[in-house]
């Protein structure tokens, strides 16, 4: 009998991950999310980290109404004490945990009527969640002319070695950032000026349609009912977002919370799809740890 | 056929499975009233307005005075109140701000600014809102 190659053992682990029931796998890369990024203060992570570890080491748990209950409990508490100071992706989490909690108090996961329930509300949760942030940029000129990458790609750390690659040095950043950050009420220090690339321009040019573009499609394909056209490019729109805005800005939670709502509401017979949902989950781990953006830069002659 | 109790418990069977979508489509309609009504920053609220326009926490600034820096302690009220700066919290700030030894007693005026930026990256600075505060601690 032929032994398995490598390729083939590690296509098999990738899908029997896949052959996982969905609302289980969802419930399982929330938990993940949760211990590889944990939230809140002292009180509220404790609790988090120990709900959190329990759940993944114990299946029933994960997919117990109660641990999700307490979680969107915790969720919550964590955006209340924090307001409004709370990055967006906190209140989804909360959301999140409630519509678990709520899908396994209605019935176990395998059941078909509390998976399509999940599923139906994991799709409308991202739909409005993208919809919200495309109809926002769509109103905000700064966002429309162009000017908000322009001044991101200067101050936002995230976007600091993409703006050495792009030929901004670290003295013309320097530079723009004192210009940028001075304090409203007095003029910039001396030797302040915004100092941006030809390229760079076009970068911030390109990166305010694509989110546009990119954050539209999902809106639209998630928020349509399926039989339209952009409802059987839901998977890939969203996987599409997550490989390439997280490649860039590496907001790891909010992606894999995103992809843990896109495994919920995903075609049950899809172990495949499932399984790039997975990968891209552990994408979105290598882009954080391994800030590959960083290795580039440092050999760029600006860097 | 079926009483009320048991009728009000399909209903809100029913009714469950939407609330997190009803909490997020109302949480986002408040945050939507904060940015209007009270300047609020677009970034924050739960309205997932975060990468659409510079007026996040970093272009908002406060100060106390003329001459007076914001002290590291009250840094977690100065970050709400310039990312929401209610007058509730600024007059919060600026009573917390007063009781700095060197300042008590006098008063004092609180203001959010933030620096908004044209086209073409040139700077546009305004006063959000402002609150001035007695040697009593009452507004002005």
């Amino acid at each position: 009998m032929r032994a398995a190659s490598a390729a083939e053992r590690r296509a098999d682990v990738l899908g029997g991950l896949g052959r996982r029931v969905p609302a289980l796998l969802a419930a399982q890369l929330t938990l993940v999310s949760l211990l590889l990024g944990p939230v809140g203060v002292y009180e509220v992570r404790a609790g988090v980290l120990l709900l959190a570890t329990a759940g993944l080491l114990a299946t029933r748990l994960a997919t117990s109404a109660g641990l999700w209950l307490a979680l969107a409990a915790l969720a919550a508490l964590r955006v209340a004490l924090d307001w409004p100071l709370s990055d967006n992706h906190a209140y989804l989490l909360a959301y999140w945990c409630l519509t678990l909690g709520l899908a396994f108090a209605a019935g176990a996961p395998e059941d078909p009527g509390a998976a399509a329930r999940l599923a139906l509300t994991a799709r409308l949760l991202v739909g409005v969640v993208f919809a919200l942030a495309t109809a926002q940029k769509l109103l905000a000129p700064d966002y429309t002319d162009g000017t908000f990458f322009r001044y991101s790609l200067a101050v936002d750390g995230r976007f600091e070695s993409l703006g050495v690659l792009l030929g901004r040095g670290h003295e013309e950043l320097e530079r723009t950032r004192a210009f940028l950050d001075a304090a409203p009420w007095g003029p910039p220090p001396p030797g302040a000026a915004f100092e941006e690339t030809s390229a760079l321009r076009a970068a911030a040019g390109l990166l305010t349609a694509a989110t546009l573009v990119l954050e539209g499609a999902v809106a639209l394909a998630f928020l349509l009912p399926a039989g339209w056209l952009p409802a059987a490019l839901r998977d890939g729109v969203l996987l599409a977002f997550c490989a390439g805005t997280y490649a860039v800005a590496p907001v790891a939670g909010f992606g894999w919370l995103l992809l843990a709502m896109g495994v919920a509401q995903a075609d049950a017979g899809r172990a495949r799809t499932r399984a790039l949902y997975l990968a891209a989950f552990a994408l979105i781990l290598l882009f954080r740890e391994l800030p590959w953006l960083d290795l580039f830069a440092a050999r760029a002659p600006h860097g | 056929m079926p009483g009320p109790t048991r009728r009000s418990g399909t209903v809100a069977a029913r009714a469950l499975p939407w609330l997190p979508l009803g909490l997020l489509l109302a949480v986002a309609a408040s945050h939507a009233a904060l940015v209007r009504c009270c300047a609020l920053s677009p970034w924050l609220g739960g309205g997932f307005g975060m990468f659409s326009t510079i007026d996040a926490r970093e272009v908002r600034a406060l100060r106390g005075g003329a001459e007076l820096r914001l002290p590291r302690s009250l840094a977690d009220e100065a970050d709400r109140a310039a990312t929401l700066p209610t007058d509730a919290r600024l007059h919060a700030l600026a009573l917390a701000l007063r009781r700095q030894a060197e300042h008590g007693g006098a008063p004092l005026r609180v203001e959010a600014w933030e620096t908004r930026f044209g086209p073409d990256l040139a700077r546009e600075p305004r006063l959000l809102r402002s609150l001035e505060i007695d040697a009593s601690g009452e507004r002005r």
